[in-house]
């Protein structure tokens, strides 16, 4: 056959192919391969043709996951038996790199086409084994991941802080909302108190009263002044129960200030006038001296004599036999002045300095509790606040002391002065109340959170202002020296600083204001560079809190600050809420041990009373019985509420006991009343367990009384007293067949002084079930009742089966 | 001194008027004859006791002291304390009569080397009984150091 035209040159085509191609045998033998394929590939035609595909192009043995062989191997072998082309996926496949480019794989992507050539036989001859390389795309399509990876990362950090702040936020609410209630507990108690002891009051007042008008007793010398002094404790605790209620407006802000045209000098003549049987019973003299151009003033009559009351008591007090208390009234202008001086013990100048905090009493050898409750010196600073002035104290050890009340008085012929502005609740308003993430700022702007910025870079120094101050107050310094100076003078709420500063670094202020007391409660965020390994380090050595790496987004600096100042102000609310309640139980001690000595005169003289006087009337007979069941209503009150104040002072003592002994001892001690009840008592039984052992017995003790107290007059008293164990914990439960109580109310009756039934009919302090939930809730443990109405009531505990605390036995 | 028995004296410290009138009539009440100081604080003890040491060279009364707690000047506490570490006055036993029945004020008391603790009782023939008590253990069963 005649060829018209020459063969092209086949061989110089195929080379120049613009894909890449490489030509095999059956036998994976490589027999062809263009130019760009030995490109591609970093080989050469020499040491690559009449190999072994498999020998020259093994698995990157660096890689562990490497498929290429095994995958390229498949897809061969699907060529060749079913004569068809075979697309792969994409391989990874890493090209061996040559010696003399220093070795090694070179990371490759690949995109293969496998197409057999058939010979004349139908047989595969060769197999054609194209592919793209694809690395680039790849490697981009990777960056792209990464580039979105490291956003979403970003994203989820914001996220997270943002988490973190409104938690915090949420925190803060939750504390302040446990602050407010804990606040609202202690004015509720305190006006419970101070109404419960009142009722009984009355009781022994009215009655001596009734006695002192009686002129035949007032024939009677020594037996009128047994009398009088019985009042006289009576109305001595009356004023203390007032000032109790005084506290609890003025914490609660309650007390308002309501004047009124008052000749002081009168008022106080008068008041001096009802120390006057005191003060001669202890031998003092007593004088009132005035200056005063009028008399006639604007004054809130209650509180000038609350101030006035309290600092003659005081005087009163610590003046020994013999001494001198000595009144001087000055009237100027708008103003008064009233000072107490007295020739008493004297205050030392370390004790004047907290003389009129709240709940204060010195301490010490030489002096002795203040009237009542601690509250006097207080209540006379915060009443004097009220009244527009001030209490100051001037006092030497050994020689006396002066208190002085200076305030507003204008005088009531004048125009009338403002009143001054009522007093506001203890409690700040809360400084991020409805804290939103990104709008809201944390608080308004006159009580803005104070950021201390120190960064050496004006640039980000004005950044971070900039971006700060919609919601904080931003001052900004340039190095850890100007910082360090910066924080002490004007102690910042937050302090972010750069860790490269000239002359101190962030660092080494970091460490400076960590170290000191004023300042180591400020948090720190420390600028940084995430490379920065050894800085991150030392940061945390030197107490930083938080990092920010450079760069940062904005919003991540934002939230970062956010929650930070959230959780300053979220410890600075938990401890004031501790605080408060410290103070609470402190109160309730004091004021219980303290109410209690009246108490006991009266009752004693009461003693006293009837004792010398057997052939009273009937009338008269029964008004004592009143004053002496009034006072032991009191008493038994106050015991109660002490046994509940020392619970929280209890040591936590546990030791394992036999509950079966416990209660047995319980059940022998109401003996008694349980067999004039008719009761049938069935007891466990019961486990051994850690316990308090004798708070607990009050437990059973109180449920005990308590069947017995509100049990049905229709049939006998039957209380089963039982225990099973649950998981962790053993649950008591102590069941009775009496009155029962409406179990709408089965919370109410956990709490002090809440009674569903009438007094007259079950008498009781409403303190006991009180108590039984602190005595549980101390073990750890919870407390609950339910009731069907007229069938009885089912009290249950529960009492954990281990002490994590205690050692536990072999 | 003659050769004569004399009966214990009784101490008694307390800023408290009413009560030392309770207390006197209580120990009236029961018959009481011995001598009966009454004293307003513990400087007032103090003095006293001093008194006795430096006027009968170094010897002591027969005497039982009750003491309050909480009084002016120098208190129960400190009183005691001084008492009790004081070579020539420890051997005169003290009683603590109270108000308090805080369990703290009771310990810290015997540590100081109280003799007894009483609480003042509520009721007036709550406080005779104690003084018959008192009375009877302290002043005739009790051989004083005088």
């Amino acid at each position: 056959m005649a060829t018209r035209f020459s063969a092209p040159d086949f061989e110089a085509i195929f080379d120049s192919l613009p894909g890449i191609y490489l030509i095999l045998r059956p036998d994976f033998t490589m027999v062809a391969a263009n130019e760009a394929r030995l490109k591609a590939t970093l080989s050469t035609r020499e040491s690559t043709l009449g190999r072994n595909l498999f020998d020259l192009f093994p698995d990157n043995p660096d890689d562990p996951a490497a498929t290429g062989v095994a995958n390229l191997k498949a897809s061969l072998k699907r060529v060749l038996e079913t004569r068809k082309p075979d697309t792969m996926a994409v391989q990874k496949y890493d090209i061996p790199r040559p010696e003399s480019e220093g070795g090694g794989f070179e990371e490759r992507y690949w995109s293969p086409l496998n197409s057999p050539v058939l010979g004349p036989d139908g047989e595969v001859a060769y197999i054609i084994h194209r592919v793209e390389d694809v690395t680039e795309f790849v490697r981009l399509k990777q960056k792209g991941a990464e580039q979105s990876k490291l956003t979403e990362e970003l994203q989820s950090k914001v996220q997270k802080t943002e988490m973190e702040v409104f938690q915090r936020a949420q925190e803060v609410q939750e504390a302040n909302r446990q602050l407010r209630e804990a606040d609202r507990l202690k004015t509720e108690f305190f006006a419970n108190v101070s109404h419960e002891l009142r009722t009984p009051l009355t009781l022994i007042l009215a009655p001596a009263e009734s006695l002192l008008s009686d002129p035949a007793l007032q024939a009677q010398g020594p037996l009128w002044g047994r009398v009088t002094t019985l009042h006289n404790n009576a109305v001595r605790l009356l004023q203390m129960i007032n000032g109790l209620l005084d506290f609890s407006k003025a914490s609660a802000g309650k007390t308002e200030v309501r004047r009124e045209k008052v000749n002081l000098l009168d008022l106080t003549r008068s008041i001096l006038g009802d120390f006057a049987g005191v003060m001669e019973q202890k031998g003092i003299e007593s004088s009132l001296s005035a200056a005063a151009s009028h008399s006639l003033v604007e004054m809130d009559r209650y509180l000038y004599e609350r101030i006035f009351f309290n600092l003659l008591s005081n005087a009163v007090k610590f003046t020994p036999k013999g001494g001198r208390v000595q009144v001087e009234l000055k009237l100027q202008k708008d103003r008064l002045s009233l000072s107490v001086r007295d020739t008493g013990i004297g205050i030392s100048e370390q004790d004047q300095k907290t003389l009129f905090e709240k709940f204060h009493q010195l301490e010490g050898s030489s002096t002795r509790r203040f009237e009542g409750t601690g509250l006097g010196l207080a209540l006379c600073k915060e009443f004097a606040q009220l009244l527009g002035g001030t209490m100051s104290v001037e006092s030497r050890p050994g020689q006396g002391s002066v208190f002085t009340l200076e305030c507003l008085a204008p005088s009531a012929s004048g125009d009338a002065a403002p009143a001054p502005e009522m007093k506001k609740s203890l409690v700040p308003a809360f400084l991020g109340q409805g804290l939103t993430l990104a709008q809201a700022p944390l608080s308004g702007p006159e009580d803005a959170p104070k950021v201390l910025v120190a960064e050496d870079n004006p640039e980000l120094a004005v950044f971070v202002r900039d971006l700060l101050s919609p919601f904080c107050s931003v001052q900004t310094v340039a190095d850890g020296v100007e910082g360090l100076e910066m924080a002490r003078r004007w102690k910042p709420d937050l302090v972010i600083s750069d860790v490269m500063m000239p002359q101190m670094d962030g660092i080494q202020m970091t460490r400076k204001l960590k170290g000191e007391k004023e300042t180591n409660t400020i948090p720190i965020v420390l600028l940084t560079a995430m490379t920065n390994r050894d800085s991150l380090m030392k940061g945390w050595e030197a107490g930083a809190d938080d990092y920010l790496f450079k760069p940062f987004h904005p919003k991540e600096l934002e939230s970062r600050v956010r929650s930070l100042l959230a959780a300053r102000d979220w410890r600075r609310k938990s401890e004031a809420y501790r605080r408060q309640r410290d103070t609470l139980e402190h109160f309730t001690h004091i004021a219980s041990h303290d109410l209690r000595e009246p108490l006991r005169k009266i009752s004693s003289f009461i003693g006293l009373f009837i004792s010398d006087h057997p052939q009273l009337d009937a009338e008269s007979q029964q008004s004592l019985n009143k004053i002496a069941e009034g006072a032991q209503t009191m008493t038994r009150l106050l015991d109660a509420l002490m046994d509940y104040s020392r619970l929280d002072r209890l040591e936590a003592h546990f030791e394992t006991q036999d509950l079966n002994s416990l209660v047995a001892g319980v059940l022998k001690a109401q003996e008694d009343p349980l067999r004039e009840a008719g009761a049938e008592v069935s007891a466990g039984p019961l486990p051994e367990l850690p316990v308090l052992a004798g708070p607990l017995s009050l437990v059973f003790q109180n449920l005990v009384t308590n069947s017995l107290k509100y049990r049905s007059s229709e049939r006998p008293l039957r209380l089963r007293l039982q225990a099973v164990q649950r998981d962790f914990e053993w649950v008591f439960s102590a069941a009775d067949n009496g009155i029962g109580f409406d179990p709408g109310q089965s919370e109410r009756i956990f709490i002090m002084f809440e009674r569903l039934h009438g007094k007259g009919k079950y008498p009781g302090e409403g303190m006991g079930l009180a108590i039984c939930r602190k005595i549980v809730e101390k073990h750890g443990g919870r407390i609950w009742a339910e009731s069907t109405p007229d069938q009885g009531a089912t009290f249950y505990f529960t009492l954990p089966v281990k002490r994590a605390a205690a050692p536990s036995k072999p | 001194m003659t050769t004569e028995e004399k009966l214990p004296s009784l101490v008694m410290v307390d800023d408290d008027q009413d009560d030392c009138f309770l207390f006197k009539r209580a120990l009236r009440e029961n018959g009481f004859a011995n001598k009966m100081v009454f004293l307003a604080d513990g400087q007032e003890l103090m003095d006293y006791l001093n008194n006795q040491v430096k006027n009968a060279e170094g010897s002591l009364e027969s005497q039982l002291v009750l003491l309050d707690l909480n009084m002016p000047r120098l208190d129960g506490r400190e009183a005691l304390k001084r008492i009790k570490s004081d070579e020539a006055l420890k051997k005169v036993p003290v009683v603590i009569l109270t108000t308090s029945k805080n369990p703290e004020d009771v310990q810290s008391a015997y540590r100081l080397g109280a003799n007894s603790f009483f609480s003042k009782p509520n009721d007036y023939l709550d406080l005779v009984r104690l003084f018959k008590v008192i009375k009877e253990y302290w002043m005739c069963l009790v051989v004083l150091p005088g």
